[in-house]
């Protein structure tokens, strides 16, 4: 993606759409992420239990080790799909389960 | 997003803007999400009790303070992240 956005710019004036486009996606895949790791970290590291407003000592070091952790983790399973060759296609049988069902007809068989 | 030129980066900015929006409700509702289904159990009162609360209040705050200290964190990795492939690049 970022060999797209890495290309030095043309026309300084005009607006690529697909160079905006393509930027968009980065955020958003970028702040599902984050709230991803928010919503998993807080999970693990923080109890049920609200003793104290303040994340206390152990709280917050397991919240910087889950951090990057996670990332680690993410880098790994980018690796996997990456060398497994994961792309839009892996998702055709959800179009199909899709259409099936906003045409108001799931399939019988 | 130092590739984008100066235009794109205006255009840019009003996409995120937009989209700060949006995230900032969703960090909101997982936030009453978390703390209502942890702090509130007890349903013999439609009225919250004292102990509710307080937990609530505890609740907010720690989960704040949390989100904020994964979101710095998150920055800080990201940035390493950035500046390896630039560095491979």
């Amino acid at each position: 993606m970022s060999f797209f956005l890495n290309q030095p710019a043309l026309s300084s004036s005009s607006v690529d759409p697909v160079k905006l486009k393509l930027a968009e996606i980065q955020y958003d895949a970028l702040a599902s992420t984050l709230e991803v790791v928010q919503k998993q970290c807080s999970i693990k590291c923080v109890p049920l239990d609200y003793g104290e407003p303040d994340l206390n000592k152990g709280e917050a070091t397991c919240t910087d080790r889950c951090v990057s952790k996670f990332m680690m983790a993410n880098r790994i399973i980018g690796a996997v799909a990456q060398q497994r060759g994961l792309d839009e296609r892996d998702l055709r049988h959800i179009e199909q389960i899709k259409r099936d069902y906003l045409s108001g007809r799931p399939e019988d068989s | 997003m130092d590739q984008l030129n100066y235009k794109e980066q205006q255009e840019f900015q009003k996409i995120v803007e937009q989209k700060q929006m949006n995230d900032f409700m969703r960090l909101y509702t997982n936030l009453v999400d978390r703390c209502f289904n942890d702090c509130v159990n007890d349903f013999t009162s439609s009225k919250l009790s004292g102990r509710e609360e307080t937990c609530l209040n505890k609740c907010a705050e720690k989960f704040l303070k949390h989100s904020e200290r994964v979101g710095s964190r998150f920055q800080e990795q990201n940035q390493m992240l950035m500046n390896q492939m630039r560095g491979n690049n």
